[in-house]
């Protein structure tokens, strides 16, 4: 097996800041998305605290259209962990059944954004983690591991805090609250290499299989219910497609693939010349996408 | 098995050095630059670029929005390379001196420095505070890559001249090794392969001299845990965690907790989901020890009980980050390793110079000064040197009152100063006196703006106490500047001498038995704070009075309002400005609407029955 000492060395600072964060904390939660990321930083929690059980619940926002496999993989998380998984949707923006096909920009703000946010105040929750990755995108690359949110769960990326050696300042105010990223210095090649490594169970979207898909500028959607609709000249494709990432699934493209288990993920992933979020609909609306959701409060 | 380790690089120097670029380039002929993110880039060339036609690398680090805008780096951008069996991480900072705090923040987790030098333009002021910066926080390997050598013809002879420069600000800093490349950044010269345009020069290129630097050897001779949260499951476990550090800890290990060193012996040790028999090092675990004792976090559990230190007292080098200046006299709190305590600045003793200032008789350090200083702790602070234990030698400085970090610091020694001082013990003490007089004593302390009646109401409450048979003492700021406080002025840093003597000097007269009467602006809460800390709980009493700002100018008693209004220089805090309200007063009282009389009844009615 690869990189056993990066490993250990990631591993070992993960596990650090989330014990550090929460011993410093009064009501944290840990957000759990289903991805893989979120599945490594369960994982890592488990590690924490042995042998004793996760002491924070678990903070799942659906907007209501992942997919239908996350669901099924959530339950059994929910059975085998005994894990406490709040589920949080915003039931006004549901009511005026924003779409994510029709509108995916503000689908993400008050499906997602607008749900955390409404989530965090109304369980008072002050620190958060989340499983972050520097490397997925520009403004995350620039964030800190423990990221200070304002009133109202602003980020205002010019005037972060310092953050010096591991000597976190959980030192805040009564209305801000912490996001902590304690596998900030992962890179996805890392994430796959620890899933193998400590053979941490992920959806089965994430390997590849003959799945119903709609092939639109080379990438494929899934069809994964009704609630999708074909354009014109489109047809239904059973293709071995799999997925890097898991979002909302008419948001989140898959690739064609053959890769069915972990190994061949990893050495298929080393070929790849788009990145991880390449097939993240909601990173491409505008240029600085990203860094303008997370000021609102986006993760 | 192949083992993939890690070097965390920070690359910094001054604005326009080709920093960002520098990385950019890296990433890019390493193949770590994805296609789509390199569509993106090709965009972003065209709207924000200033390299021409050529893509602009800078802009993969600058993802701030603001950053592109202004064509600046304001952050720290992270990138992940894997390169020839290394993952090398690379930190990106900025050059603007306004952002040296995140230069710092990169610095501090980083094995190597890379400082660029523009070739044309040698070395610049900020050039020199960054080296001083990676020195501080104890960076082994310093790399100068003397960039855009191209544009001085990858010409020799002024390379060398600017090499002889550059060892000649090298020669102060003891780093395990240092090095000096030419490269060019932009036209790829030097930086991945040897250029033969640089036929002369005969080191490596800059990552393969990177990569020959050999991995950090962290070998201690001690062993120790520092307990980083006490876990408790149940009323009857408890689960010390943290990393442990240094040689392996068996279980049934005899172990010390320190700082009382009480013994202690291993129960359980758990790490990677299992029971196991000895700790890892470098690696988080949970114990559980035989005998319940106290053990919180920021205690360390070690195998022998002498081998790490513990001190109040101490020398320390800080970096200042932050725009609230470090204040001798002044109350912080302080994290290091997982401990929390307050401590007072108690003197500044020196700082860098970068400017030539004259640096006799500090008082304060200013944003991105480095210095150093003497801190006395609240409590009791297991530590060691940070050129011996990095671990166990830095600190945060963090401020009371916003949480801001205020500087980072590192522990040089431990002062003696707090062995050799006793406290006498004295056959006469408080409660003796207070016997005697039949008096309970206490502090009251009045803040608020000049003019809003501090020194009448103070009066008034004096003489009414004292009719009642009460020993009292008035303190006013504005006589005691006339005598011990003659050598104050209206700084910021002599504003808060001012009052840690008032403070100090009130403490005295209620252990004396008295009730002390004090009238101060105090504009600061931190000082404020302090004073409360010196008394006994219920013992101090800070009374605001607020009177509104208006009202204190017509009455404007010492023509202070007047003067400021027609000198702008005049220094304003107390008039209103700068003036911190105050978060927690046990009583406010307005000398506007209540009557003198009625307000002092009811002063004393609140604090005298």
């Amino acid at each position: 097996m690869r990189n056993n000492s990066l490993l250990k060395e990631l591993e070992s600072e993960a596990i650090s800041i989330i014990r550090d964060g929460f011993s410093r904390s009064l009501n944290p939660v840990l957000m759990y998305s289903i991805g893989k990321d979120s599945s490594v930083l369960l994982h890592l929690a488990i590690k924490a605290f042995y042998p004793s059980p996760v002491p924070f619940p678990l903070l799942h926002i659906d907007t209501t259209w992942k997919f239908k496999e996350m669901y099924t993989f959530k339950k059994k998380v929910k059975k085998k962990l005994k894990a406490n998984i709040i589920t949080y949707t915003n039931f006004s923006g549901l009511q005026k059944k924003i779409d994510p096909i029709k509108n995916s920009s503000l689908h993400t703000d008050v499906m997602k954004t607008e749900a955390l946010k409404q989530a965090i105040d109304h369980h008072k929750f002050d620190f958060i983690f989340g499983g972050a990755r520097r490397d997925e995108e520009q403004s995350r690359s620039k964030e800190r591991i423990v990221s200070l949110r304002e009133k109202k769960h602003s980020w205002d990326p010019k005037n972060q805090r310092p953050e010096l050696w591991s000597l976190f300042n959980f030192h805040k105010n009564q209305d801000q609250t912490f996001r902590i990223f304690p596998i900030s210095n992962w890179t996805e090649r890392d994430v796959w290499d620890y899933i193998l490594k400590e053979n941490i169970k992920i959806v089965d979207l994430y390997f590849a299989k003959k799945r119903p898909v709609v092939n639109r500028d080379g990438v494929f959607f899934l069809v994964d219910d009704n609630r999708f609709p074909l354009k014109k000249n489109e047809k239904i494709l059973f293709k071995s497609v799999r997925f890097r990432t898991l979002g909302c699934y008419p948001l989140t493209a898959g690739i064609e693939s053959k890769a069915a288990n972990l190994k061949e993920i990893i050495k298929e992933n080393k070929k790849i010349i788009f990145s991880e979020r390449a097939g993240r609909l909601i990173d491409l609306d505008k240029i600085n996408s990203m860094e303008i959701k997370k000021k609102h409060g986006y993760f | 098995m192949s083992s993939l380790s890690q070097i965390k690089i920070i690359t910094c120097g001054s604005v326009d050095d080709g920093k960002s670029t520098l990385v950019g380039r890296i990433l890019a002929e390493t193949n770590n630059i994805f296609s789509d993110q390199k569509d993106k880039l090709k965009i972003l060339s065209k709207r924000y670029g200033t390299t021409k036609n050529l893509l602009d690398y800078a802009l993969l680090m600058d993802g701030l929005q603001d950053e592109r805008e202004q064509g600046i780096t304001i952050d720290v951008a992270h990138k992940y390379i894997n390169y020839k069996n290394k993952r090398l991480v690379f930190c990106d900072s900025p050059g603007h001196v306004q952002y040296t705090k995140n230069v710092v923040t990169a610095a501090s987790n980083c094995s190597v420095g890379i400082i660029l030098i523009d070739a044309a333009k040698g070395i610049l002021k900020q050039t020199a505070r960054h080296l001083a910066i990676l020195d501080f926080v104890g960076i082994d390997h310093v790399i100068f890559a003397v960039n855009k050598i191209d544009s001085i013809n990858y010409n020799k002879k002024k390379f060398e001249a600017l090499k002889k420069e550059v060892q000649k600000i090298f020669k102060d800093y003891s780093f395990k090794s240092k090095f000096i490349i030419p490269i060019s950044a932009l036209k790829n010269e030097n930086v991945i392969k040897k250029s033969t345009k640089l036929f002369w020069y005969k080191g490596k290129s800059l990552l393969d001299q990177i990569l020959a630097i050999p991995s950090k050897d962290e070998s201690l001779n001690i062993s120790y845990i520092t307990v980083q949260h006490v876990h408790r499951p149940n009323n009857k476990t408890r689960h010390y965690m943290g990393i442990a550090r240094g040689f392996s800890i068996r279980n049934k290990s005899t172990v010390f907790v320190m700082p009382s060193k009480l013994k202690n012996k291993i129960k359980n040790i758990y790490f990677d989901n299992k029971k196991q028999k000895l700790t890892n090092t470098n690696y988080p675990v949970s114990i559980e020890t035989e005998s319940e004792l106290d053990i919180a976090r920021g205690d360390i559990i070690t195998l022998k009980e002498d081998s790490i230190e513990t001190g109040n007292c101490f020398n320390a080098s800080v970096v200042i980050t932050s725009q609230d200046n470090l204040y001798a006299g002044r109350q912080y709190l302080m994290r290091i390793h997982n401990k929390e305590t307050y401590i007072t600045v108690t003197k500044i003793k020196k700082k860098i110079d970068f400017n030539n200032d004259d640096s006799s008789n500090l008082k304060e350090l200013f944003v991105n000064d480095i210095g150093e200083i003497e801190i006395d702790t609240n409590d009791t602070i297991i530590f060691a040197p940070f050129n011996k234990v990095k671990e166990l030698g830095a600190f945060v400085i963090i401020d009371p009152e916003n949480y801001n970090i205020v500087a980072a610091g590192k522990i040089n020694f431990a002062l003696r100063r707090s062995g050799n001082v006793f406290q006498s013990k004295l056959k006469i003490n408080r409660v003796n006196r207070l016997n005697l007089i039949k008096q309970v004593s206490k502090c009251i302390w009045f803040t608020g703006i000049s003019g809003s009646g501090k020194t009448t109401i103070g009066n008034a409450l004096e003489q009414k106490l004292h009719k009642k048979g009460k020993f009292t003492y008035f303190l006013d700021a504005d006589n005691l500047r006339l005598g011990i406080n003659k050598d104050l002025g209206f700084s910021q840093s002599d504003r808060v001498e001012n009052i840690r003597r008032i403070a100090e000097i009130a403490k005295l007269m209620t252990d004396a038995g008295l009730i002390v009467i004090v009238a101060a602006i105090s504009p600061f809460e931190n000082e404020r704070n302090f004073a409360r800390s010196l008394f006994k709980k219920n013992e101090f009493i800070e009374i605001f009075v607020n009177t509104p700002l208006h009202i204190c100018k017509t009455r404007d008693s010492k023509g202070l309002y007047k003067k400021a209004a027609k000198d702008n220089r005049m220094n304003k805090i107390g008039l209103g400005i700068d003036y911190q309200i105050p978060k927690n007063p046990d009583f406010t009282v307005n000398s506007e609407t209540q009557d003198l009389e009625q307000l002092t009844d009811e002063i004393v009615k609140k604090f005298f029955y």
